[in-house]
């Protein structure tokens, strides 16, 4: 071992709570870079990957063949200044409920309604397919199936009927936008129309821009104004199946970036401080090193190499760490279509991210190693020996006259002899107090996001009319999947000749009537909605959409509105956020909803806070003007204030209506997975950044302790007690603490503002005022205290020590 | 006359296998007694005088100060003790270099909770029988060696200590300060104030104290009276000036 890194070993040997700190900080800096960076890649890697490879479409637009004839769609998309870079198409269209062919397809899965595509080819200039099984299409009565996408997909071989065209299944293939549920030759698709059935053309687009929602929403309304008016049904975007492909790991990234940026910028201020508090420690040393023959370059490089080694050694522990904690959440996260690699965190990131924090911390320590090197060895000695005097003469004056116990007045005044390394002792407490802070909303507004989607406050007992299924495997019709009736259903009334007693439409119910009369009877119901299920297809939606109707007065079940109103009425409807993005449209605009040929146009009169993605919600008039079998499956029931909901179920549970066995009475308020993952990550990384804040806190007050052993020593010798040591030492950190709390909310909470929404964004929700104004005035003066708590916490060592330590230790210091 | 110190048969081994520092050692001063304790480097001094200020603890043997015996007081009971009963002087003044002067001064008062009213009135005697009252606002480092001693000697009786520890007080001073320190603890002695004395200079010892005790390799070799003023106030003559003396302050 050469001399250099001899001396620096003893260092780090002798030097043990700032090799710890050290390597601890590097640990932590790197765990949540590694997890933010990681997650922020591989989350998205194979789609872009996927996507890039088969030329996926932004955008898939659907364009009603009897406004807009193919040559018109070709001049639109080729005209100059529209963005539009390459498109597909345009491909003849069809909306279909496949039927199982009586005999046959026993046994094989049949999905639910289907967009059916003509295509002649699985090649094309936008959204090439990738056949997964079987072959593509060649004949008149073949079908190819989207692999994986709207439900179950049916094997290669199944029979099924489709606007009573008998079809067999050659083949599956994956898109990677999921453009279309079905493909098979483009006369078929004319085919299962049939002669009155409303024809359609799927156009792919491709756009010079289309990095976020509006953009591609510029990009349909530049194709929209391309054509003749009202010739664009619909349309969807890429960016869904993005999000889709992504899952839960698409939703932590933006906040674990925040966390990791938070993370290695603590990380550098406590690592200078770390090097620069050794300097001031080892003048002495220096000076020695010097007296030996070290150059100053050496001596530099004794300094850097005292930080380096630990911090390599946190670094590695802590790539492995990142990786460890990123397992679960890219275990959420789908495979992208088409793509049969795992989301993984790739290699570069393991190696970046530890060289990154490696070069910052060098960067960091450069400057006071580089001062150690400069300092002439007379000097370092000369100032090794001498009495520390530092500044903060006037704080000192000032509050030793201030009515306080002396030890809180001589705790007070200390940060003010080493202005530098308080400030950036304050640094580091202040992000430390923004984690906190950010935390404390993200999970506050995680709260109310759960609040708000799962309506607890308003509805707290759903009774469901339909006799539940037995237990998987019992209840299996002939589609085949799936143990519930919500899983397992089929759109009403279209159970066809195959549909066994599998489908919800099939299963007994309760008596609606008497249902009603046992609610209206009992005490604890304030009020109470029916609820009706059905499905539908909009024209240019490749998925069909879920409708929820309600009972007219419904106002009152708490769906957060963020724009427009509730339904009042038949001819209205009420979307999520999602269905408005992902179709470009607006509240205000009308939509056409469609069932088994029947049509009904509504408006959008306003867009509810909710997760349901293609579930719009309309009065029970519009659902049943659509589908006329629609029947009452559940309440949604408000109780009445001091109700016991216990009591509650258990007397509705216990009553004759539900005797024979039919539905069931639940309590709503679940908590959901997804959010105590959520919840679960930011407490961890909070706990990861003020452990990171505690231990710079922790360094400074050991190098301090460290510098004033002797001051310490005197005043034991005095007559200060342990108590009032201890007092002491922490008092003179809390102080800067409650700064760092004062500076480090405000930052904090504007760190909420921004990401909370972007989160919000991923999960295509927009949040409403309430979600986001979630600090109240109690919770601003806990989380002004949490600075100052660090700020103690990570004094509690050191000061402990110091006030343990003998006056007759202190002395020989 | 009460005994101010008493040690009976103290060791002192900091290591289980090393010599003791301090072996067997018994020690008697009278209240108003001012003693001497000499001998070469490592010989136990300063360990000797940690143990009576409370500032570590025998290994065996009694050690009781001003009529508490510090065995088994806990470490905040030694905090206090020293602060009622030791004031201590040291070589290299100790002085708190961020604190000015009259804040150094106030320092004992204010940890034991003496009100500021008080413990000011009390320091602003000290300071101005000491004559060093017109640096009260100064800091340490503008001081001359000399006037820091000062501060540090009337640090150490601001709490009216009936025992002043005093560890080679004029060690780090020029030998004209050093026999104006000299003066001042003979002084005090004079007027009543016990004092412990650890030093190498034998001309301090002898006008400072009445009687010196030889320590070598832990043991008291031996002990012998003095002959200087404190021998001589001993006997009762001279005296400091009533009104200006730290006794009359009390």
């Amino acid at each position: 071992m050469n001399a250099v890194l001899r001396a620096a070993w003893s260092a780090i040997v002798r030097r043990r709570v700032q090799t710890l700190v050290t390597a601890v900080v590097a640990l932590l800096a790197t765990a949540t870079a590694v997890l933010g960076l990681g997650l922020l890649v591989a989350s998205m890697g194979p789609f872009d990957r996927a996507f890039a490879r088969l030329n996926g479409a932004h955008a898939a637009v659907s364009v009603d063949a009897a406004k807009a004839t193919p040559e018109q769609i070709q001049a639109g998309a080729a005209r100059a200044g529209s963005g539009i870079t390459a498109f597909g198409g345009p491909y003849p269209s069809v909306s279909a409920v496949p039927e199982p062919v009586a005999g046959v397809g026993n046994g094989h899965v049949v999905p639910e309604a289907v967009t059916v595509v003509g295509r002649t080819s699985p090649d094309g200039p936008l959204d090439e397919l990738k056949m997964v099984s079987g072959r593509w299409v060649r004949a008149p009565g073949e079908i190819v199936f989207a692999d994986g996408q709207n439900g179950p997909t049916p094997e290669v071989g199944t029979r099924l009927r489709l606007g009573g065209v008998e079809m067999t299944v050659v083949g599956t293939a994956a898109s990677v936008t999921g453009t279309a549920g079905a493909w098979a030759l483009p006369d078929q698709v004319a085919a299962i129309h049939g002669a009155d059935g409303s024809r359609t053309f799927q156009v792919l687009y491709r756009f010079a821009a289309a990095d976020g929602n509006d953009a591609v929403a510029a990009g349909v309304a530049a194709v929209r104004a391309g054509l003749p008016a009202d010739a664009v049904l619909g349309s969807t975007s890429y960016l869904e199946a993005r999000r889709d492909a992504a899952g839960v790991a698409d939703l932590v990234v933006p906040f674990v970036t925040a966390f990791s940026v938070l993370g290695l910028v603590m990380s550098v201020l406590i690592v200078a401080n770390v090097v620069s508090g050794s300097v001031v420690a080892g003048y002495r040393g220096i000076g020695v090193l010097k007296t030996l023959g070290f150059s100053p370059v050496q001596v530099a490089a004794t300094y850097l190499a005292q930080v380096l080694l630990p911090a390599l050694f946190g670094a590695a522990l802590g790539t492995v760490i990142g990786q460890l904690l990123a397992l679960p959440l890219l275990a959420d996260t789908a495979e992208s279509f088409a793509v049969p690699e795992v989301a993984s965190i790739p290699w570069w990131v393991d190696v970046a991210v530890p060289l990154g924090l490696i070069a910052t911390v060098c960067v960091a320590a450069l400057v006071p190693a580089l001062k150690a090197g400069r300092t002439p060895a007379v000097q370092a000695i000369a100032v090794g020996r001498a009495p520390r005097s530092g500044r903060g003469f006037r704080a000192h004056r000032i509050l030793s006259r201030a009515p306080l116990p002396r030890a809180v007045g001589l705790g007070l005044a200390s940060p003010f002899t080493r202005p530098a390394r308080t400030a950036m002792t304050l640094a580091a407490l202040l992000l430390g107090t923004a984690a906190v802070t950010f935390a404390y909303g993200l999970a506050q507004t995680l709260d109310r996001v759960d609040a708000g989607l799962s309506r607890a406050a308003n509805t707290q007992v759903t009774v469901d009319l339909l006799r539940p299924s037995g237990p998987p495997g019992q209840n299996q019709g002939p589609l085949g999947e799936g143990s519930g009736p919500v899983q397992n259903q089929r759109p009403p009334g279209v159970g066809g000749p195959g549909a066994g007693p599998g489908g919800k439409e099939n299963l007994p119910s309760a008596d609606p009537a008497a249902v009603a009369a046992m609610l209206r009877a009992d005490s604890g119901t304030a009020r109470f909605t029916e609820v009706a299920e059905a499905r539908a297809t909009i024209p240019g939606r490749t998925q069909g959409v879920e409708l929820t109707g309600y009972g007219t007065d419904s106002s009152w079940l708490g769906y957060p509105i963020l724009a427009g109103r509730w339904f009042q009425g038949p001819g209205e409807v009420v979307v999520p956020t999602s269905f408005l993005r992902g179709s470009a449209l607006k509240v205000g605009d009308e939509i056409a909803l469609e069932w088994e040929g029947r049509r009904t146009k509504v408006r959008i009169v306003g867009e509810a806070f909710s997760s349901e993605e293609n579930h719009l919600y309309v009065d029970r008039g519009t659902l049943t003007a659509l589908d006329p079998a629609s029947r009452i499956e559940q309440y949604e029931v408000k109780l009445a204030p001091g109700t016991d909901i216990g009591a509650y179920i258990q007397r509705l549970a216990e009553s004759q209506v539900f005797a024979a066995g039919f539905g069931g009475v639940m309590d709503r308020n679940e908590s959901s997975e997804t959010l105590a993952i959520l919840l679960g990550l930011i407490a961890t990384l909070t706990l990861l950044l003020a452990a990171v804040a505690a231990l710079g806190v922790l360094n400074t007050v050991a190098l301090d302790t460290r510098e004033r052993a002797q001051s310490i020593g005197v005043l034991k010798s005095l007559g200060m007690t342990p108590r009032q040591t201890l007092v002491m030492v922490v008092t003179s950190v809390t102080a800067v603490g409650l700064i760092a709390g004062a500076i480090g909310i405000p930052l904090g909470v504007a760190l909420h503002h921004a990401v909370a929404p972007v989160m919000a964004g991923v999960a295509e929700l927009r949040l409403p005022d309430h979600m986001l104004s979630v600090y109240s005035v109690p919770s601003y003066a806990v989380l002004a205290v949490s600075g100052a708590l660090l700020a103690a916490l990570g004094a509690l060592m050191p000061a402990t020590w110091a006030a343990k330590t003998k006056a007759a230790l202190w002395r020989t210091e | 006359m009460t005994d101010v110190i008493r040690l009976e048969a103290v060791t002192k081994q900091y290591d289980e296998t090393g010599p003791a520092a301090l072996s067997g050692v018994g020690l008697a001063v009278g209240a108003h007694e001012a003693v001497a304790v000499m001998g070469p480097s490592g010989s136990g001094k300063s360990t000797l005088l940690n143990l009576i200020a409370g500032l570590d603890r025998a290994s065996s043997g009694d050690v009781t100060v001003a009529g508490v015996r510090l065995n088994g007081l806990s470490e905040t009971a030694l905090a206090r003790f020293r602060r009622q009963h030791i004031g201590m002087v040291f070589q290299f003044f100790n002085l708190l270099d961020d604190l000015t002067v009259l804040d150094n001064v106030l320092m004992p008062a204010r940890l034991g909770g003496m009100s500021l009213r008080t413990a000011r009135t009390r320091s602003a005697e000290l300071l101005d029988y000491l004559g060093i009252g017109r640096h009260a606002d100064a800091y340490p480092a503008r001081l001359s060696g000399g006037e820091r001693q000062r501060v540090a000697i009337a640090r150490a009786l601001m709490n009216r200590p009936p025992l002043l520890l005093a560890d080679e007080p004029t060690g780090a001073v020029d030998s004209a300060t050093g026999r104006h320190i000299t003066d001042l603890l003979a002084e005090l002695n004079r007027d009543g104030q016990a004092l412990l004395l650890v030093t190498h200079d034998e001309r301090l010892a002898q006008e400072c104290t009445g009687r010196i005790v030889r320590i070598v390799d832990g043991r008291i070799v031996g002990e012998e009276a003095t002959t200087g003023r404190a021998a001589a106030a001993a006997n009762g003559s001279g005296t400091a000036p009533a009104a200006a003396s730290p006794e009359a302050a009390r």
